[in-house]
């Protein structure tokens, strides 16, 4: 990751003792300081960006990435070896295994959730850690994180923010804010529902012209406004805000993310997910600033199948979610993986780091609704791009993917969401305002009993 | 301005961008000559506490590293020990060079003849709170009003004394000589009221009403009229709503009830603790308020045993909804200590917190303790989000020896200790009298506390003036609020105004608990009536006087009014086969998606104002997220800042550009009225900013409408809906 800078630790560390000691002491000299990341161990590779598709819903692991055959296994499902350990179901994922993609992806089967609520499970998934309503106030999006980290890589031609999300008002959390990170490294969530019409070309009520139009006479009446004109130097709030805001909105790039050719409808599909991964893929190929893309996949009810998960009669089964994901995903891997770099001879794909995760997994049973429901002792995650090496899967469940029995890498407990973040970014330590440490990944979450082990997902990438 | 603070201490930092765009943090440090002395008085009290804080983390993670059985953490504990160690080391030798460094500046000190004054700034900052978020609530709606409010000259006028708030607001700016603001003018104080009272603009023909009626009691008249009406009952139950996290028709129409005809609140507390529901609770009203709580105590299984075990955990849903209930009727965020005792955690932040042990908030629970959720289905899905829930008081109480066996994190707090808890008020430990049904006990015990009318009293006291009392709203510190019992240095006294706060908790008690009469008593005062306009150098400071008008920006709901009432194109919601034309006549922020998508699923579908543009309600739903309405799943954030994102939905968002097309809605109406374009325009602007234009802002506006005249004045609109006056109620 380009993201581990010089490590200044031993000096703000010092400040922020010295700051301790003299208490009460508060004014006058300030002491600039770089705060930038704690570089303990050696990069992982060189993912520029970052994808990460959280699977709403929660994926049923026995039939699609951790295939084992029980007796409520439909028996359509046509499991195939892919590559090595991995069985796909042709029926479920049959594009996505035969991609020339297929080979890059890695897997992880031994991922262990805190939750058993969408609510909580997504906030886990948005944050890197596990809900503490006592704090939530201050948790950042792990977005927003990124945002903070890479702030300081921004071009000057770049608009758009650093951080963007796809779809997140469609989820049970909806968009997590800043927390107590400065309020610029807010996320800006893309509503599918909503984005098109409001910032696509053919919307009857504002075209290109308009806005520039009315941009002038919004400039031209605020110069004579008896609120504006007394300001003088003072900041103020909302002309920041607008001129940001019009900047992106006059980028010829932005409307460019909202455009959607034909072919693009057929190759992802016109469903919601196939809305999102084009968004993401539109917002990442513009390279107009933005560098992390966090998608909630689908639309609120995903892959939450507590009844009638097999159902083909019914509007909406597993049939249904996995053949959405399965046109989408290839499509996107095609696309990153066909789009240059930014260092020659690399493409988009080997520059970007992509992570498709569900919040927990479901039961090995199916109840007496004919579905199945949340379980949090295993789930799989996938990881593709930005240096991950593909045909590798990390940890092992039984026979009905119900229990870990191996982890799959050097520690005992099973690996959360919080080491998926981690593998995206380093470690570092932060104070929040009430005065307890933010780590960027915590050892020890507040409040619980256990200790993460905040290591990345190393041997996905050696 | 973000408040850093490393445990006990404070800092202050600034995030700034400097020129090569690295995050920089500023902190201030370095002592001055006056602050030096308070420093040699506050310092060694603080230092010895960090060193003991930090000793004692030594300690623990010796004993951990101990215990551990897992190889790979043991250099995390290692390191972390050493991290903790060296820091220790330092501190102590810091100590001892800053006791030298005081003690000889003191001796400076003492070789001046007169010492240098400390300024207000000063005092504030060296006596500032170490829990921030209070002071940045504060702050923001500082800075955000000085970049709005022109700085105003010339002399200020005496102010009338309307009540006793202003008796002692008033009272103590003469005392420590900060000067105030003028009152608001007509214009102003009509938006500024109606938007307060109902969320709503006045109508042009009511503004230029107003500001011709010569009757020298108009405002209180305009104020006695608004209070109590339909749409202060819309708006006021949206807010009480959102901090209930109630998503519920039945429920957004009995507070609305309750508000019309001025019920009591702490009968409507009453009402919400103590209600039976021995049929479908979803049906009920006041159970609506328990929904979230259950359904995140929600096992996610389907249901196996009768008595429910493995549907809820049922002391989950008992502490979540104790814990939600205390912060709106006490201000209190018992989270922290539902889990395990205070002390230890959060000692530099609250101190009254700090007393408190988790078998106190047990015993705060457990007048819910007999309380039991049954489920029943009418459907075989047997599923949690289908079922119909009876509750009863049939439970034997808030015992915890049958506390979930396989409990993980998931199951939301940790395992309680072997044992049954007795009810005892959280603030003073009363217990529910002999055969009494204790959630009947608490409904009259609670109320009948000084701080139930004070956080009462802080709620709509932080939405009028913007800034409350003590900020958050659930943050109340209760030993930090008495002057005359102050707590011990560093801590201060925690309101902004301790005398009035108990004064009006008081005068809130003595009159029933009219929320009524709190609003006008608050609104009436001129301490709301003032300007943002601030006649001299405005300091940070004087925040906590209230010695100016701080501007708010509008709420979700607000804006999306204010833009259908200001085009003229209004919405058209169907509620229960009813339609309404405004957002805050619905029960529910999300179910304006429509669809499967909303959580509701008999949320109200949306019929858009132009069919081709689809769905409308999601335009509107994004526009009001981004003006930080919650979907309910959480306590609101209540927040008052500005986004770019804002910026971006007000320019762009269909929601807002299709209601300015000139063929519809109010521009459609000016166009064809046959009025002058100077006519034109002033409607425009008393529609949308409630007062009339100056003559630089009509030639601007001429000229714009002067090569084509329905679209010059469809971006007059949009511009005047883009501009701070628009966005900020002020």
């Amino acid at each position: 990751m380009e993201w581990n800078t010089k490590s200044n630790v031993a000096r703000r560390e010092v400040l922020k003792w010295a700051g301790m000691a003299l208490a009460g002491a508060m004014s006058g000299v300030s002491i600039p300081l770089k705060v930038q990341a704690q570089a303990k161990t050696k990069p992982l590779g060189t993912a520029r960006n970052a994808i990460f598709i959280q699977m709403t819903g929660a994926m049923s692991q026995m039939d699609c990435w951790d295939f084992k055959e029980t007796k409520w296994t439909p028996k359509d499902l046509d499991a195939q070896k892919v590559w090595g350990d991995l069985y796909l179901s042709k029926t479920l994922f049959g594009r996505l295994s035969a991609s020339k993609y297929m080979d890059r992806l890695s897997f992880v089967r031994s991922m262990r959730a805190r939750e058993l609520v969408h609510f909580n499970g997504q906030y886990h998934c948005q944050t890197g850690r596990a809900l503490n309503v006592a704090v939530g106030k201050e948790i950042p999006a792990f977005g927003s994180v990124i945002a903070a980290e890479l702030n300081s890589q921004r071009r000057p031609a770049d608009t758009f923010p650093t951080y963007v999300s796809v779809n997140l008002r469609q989820d049970r959390v909806g968009p997590i804010g800043s927390g107590f990170f400065p309020v610029t490294y807010t996320g800006m969530d893309l509503d599918p529902g909503v984005v098109f019409d409001v910032f696509g070309g053919g919307n009857d009520g504002s075209s290109e012209k308009d806005l520039d139009r009315r941009w002038t006479t919004l400039q031209r009446m605020a110069e004579v406004s008896p609120r504006s004109r007394a300001l003088g130097d003072k900041a103020n709030d909302y002309r920041t805000f607008y001129d940001y805001a019009y900047r992106i909105l006059n980028d010829p790039r932005w409307p460019k993310v909202f455009d959607i050719t034909d072919q693009d409808k057929q190759r992802y599909g016109t469903n919601i997910v196939g809305q999102n991964f084009l968004l993401a893929r539109n917002v990442l190929k513009a390279d107009a600033g933005t560098r992390f893309v966090y998608i909630s996949e689908t639309d609120n009810f995903g892959w939450d199948y507590h009844s009638s998960i097999y159902d083909k009669t019914r509007p909406t089964n597993l049939y249904v979610s996995a053949d959405r994901f399965d046109r989408a995903f290839p499509a996107l891997l095609e696309d990153l993986a066909t789009t240059p770099g930014h260092t020659p001879g690399k493409s988009m794909l080997d520059e970007t780091l992509v992570v498709a995760s569900s919040e927990f997994g479901r039961t090995t049973y199916v109840n007496n609704a004919a579905g199945r429901d949340h379980y949090d002792q295993v789930f799989t995650s996938a990881l593709v791009g930005g240096g991950v090496k593909g045909k590798k899967i990390l940890g092992a469940t039984d026979e009905v993917a119900g229990k870990c029995i191996d982890t799959g890498w050097q520690a005992e407990q099973q690996p959360v969401v919080d080491n998926l973040v981690t593998t995206v970014y380093r470690k570092k330590v932060e104070n929040t305002p009430s005065g307890r440490p933010y780590e960027y990944v915590q050892l020890a979450p507040i409040g619980s009993s256990e200790i993460i082990n905040p290591n990345p997902l190393e041997d996905l990438f050696v | 301005m973000t408040r850093i603070t490393s445990r006990g201490k404070i800092l202050t930092a600034d995030f700034t961008d400097d020129a090569d765009g690295t995050l920089q943090m500023a902190f201030n440090c370095a002592p001055s000559a006056s602050s030096v002395k308070s420093a040699a008085k506050i310092f060694p009290l603080g230092v010895i506490r960090v060193i003991r804080g930090q000793a004692r983390f030594c300690k623990k993670l010796i004993l951990l590293g101990f215990r551990v059985k897992v190889q790979s953490l043991l250099p995390f504990i290692r390191r972390e020990l050493l991290m903790r160690l060296s820091r220790l080391l330092f501190i102590v030798t810091l100590a001892i060079a800053c006791v030298v460094f005081t003690v000889s500046a003191q001796n400076q000190e003492q070789k001046q003849t007169t010492p240098p004054p400390v300024s207000a700034d000063d005092f504030q900052k060296a006596h500032q709170t170490v829990f921030g978020s209070e002071t940045d609530k504060a702050a923001e709606a500082s800075r955000l009003t000085s970049s709005f409010a022109a700085a105003g000259s010339g002399t200020v006028e005496n102010v009338a004394r309307k009540n006793f708030v202003d008796e002692v607001i008033f009272g103590r700016m003469e005392r420590d000589k900060v000067p105030h603001a003028p009152l608001a003018s007509d214009e102003e104080f009509l938006r500024r009221v109606y938007l307060d009272a109902t969320g709503l603009l006045p109508t042009p023909a009511k503004v230029r009403e107003f500001v011709e009626n010569k009757d020298a009691n108009k405002r209180d008249k305009l104020i006695d009229s608004l209070i109590g009406s339909d749409d202060f009952a819309d708006q006021w139950a949206w807010f009480w709503a959102d901090l209930f996290q109630a998503r519920n028709e039945s429920f957004a129409y009995w507070f609305k009830q309750n508000l019309k005809v001025d019920r009591p609140y702490n009968e409507i507390f009453g009402d919400l603790v103590a209600s039976p529901a021995t049929k479908n609770a979803s049906m009920i009203p006041t159970w609506a308020i328990y929904g979230q709580s259950l359904y995140n105590a929600l096992r996610a299984t389907t249901a196996t045993d009768p008595d429910n075990y493995y549907y809820a955990n049922r002391l989950d849903w008992i502490d979540e909804s104790t814990v939600n209930l205390g912060r709106v009727f006490l201000g209190i965020n018992m989270d922290c200590f539902s889990c395990h005792d205070a002390a230890g955690h959060t000692d530099s932040i609250n101190l009254f917190l700090t007393t408190k042990k988790r078998s106190d908030f047990h015993q705060q629970a457990a007048f819910f303790g007999k309380v039991r959720p049954i489920a029943t289905w009418s459907d075989r899905s047997k599923m949690p989000s289908s079922a119909q829930d009876v509750i009863d008081d049939l439970a034997p109480g808030y015992k915890t020896d049958n506390d979930a066996p396989f409990y993980t994190m998931a199951e939301g707090r940790f395992p309680r200790k072997a044992g049954t808890y007795e009810p005892a008020f959280i603030l003073t430990g009363e217990k529910p009298r002999p055969g009494m049904n204790p959630r009947q006990e608490l409904a009259r015990i609670a109320p009948s506390h000084i701080q139930f009318s004070r956080a009462a009293v802080n709620l709509v006291w932080g939405k009028l003036m913007v800034v409350g009392f003590v900020e958050p709203y659930d943050g109340f510190d209760l030993l930090r609020l008495d002057p005359n019992n102050p707590p011990p240095k560093p801590w201060t006294i925690q309101p902004t105004n301790p005398q009035l706060l108990d004064a009006m908790a008081k005068d809130f008690q003595a009159n029933n608990y009219s929320l009524q009469h709190l609003f006008k008593t608050i609104m009436k005062s001129s301490a709301y009536q003032l300007s943002t306009q601030y006649p001299a150098e405005w300091k940070e400071s004087y925040v906590p006087y209230y010695a100016r008008r701080f501007v708010r920006v509008l709420t979700g709901p607000e804006v999306a009014d204010a833009l259908a009432q200001v085009t003229g194109n209004l919405y058209s919601f169907n509620l229960k086969g009813q339609t309404v034309t405004r957002v805050k006549q619905l029960s529910n922020p999300t179910g304006l998606r429509g669809g499967s998508a909303g959580r509701n699923n008999d949320a109200a579908r949306l019929a858009s104002i132009t069919p081709q543009r689809g769905n409308d309600g999601t335009a509107v739903s994004a526009l009001m997220q981004a003006f930080f309405q919650s979907g309910r799943e959480t306590p609101p954030s209540l927040a008052n800042r500005a986004s770019a994102v804002q910026a971006m939905m007000m320019m762009n968002s269909p929601a807002v550009t299709n209601r300015l097309r000139p063929e519809t809605g109010l521009l459609q109406q000016l166009l064809k009225s046959g009025k002058s374009d100077p006519q034109v325009i002033e409607e425009l602007f008393l529609t949308a900013l409630s007062r009339t234009p100056t003559k630089e802002e009509v030639e601007v506006a001429q000229r714009v409408m002067q090569s084509n005249r329905s679209q010059g004045a469809s971006d007059i609109l949009w511009t005047l809906l883009n501009t701070p006056e628009f966005l900020l109620n002020y």
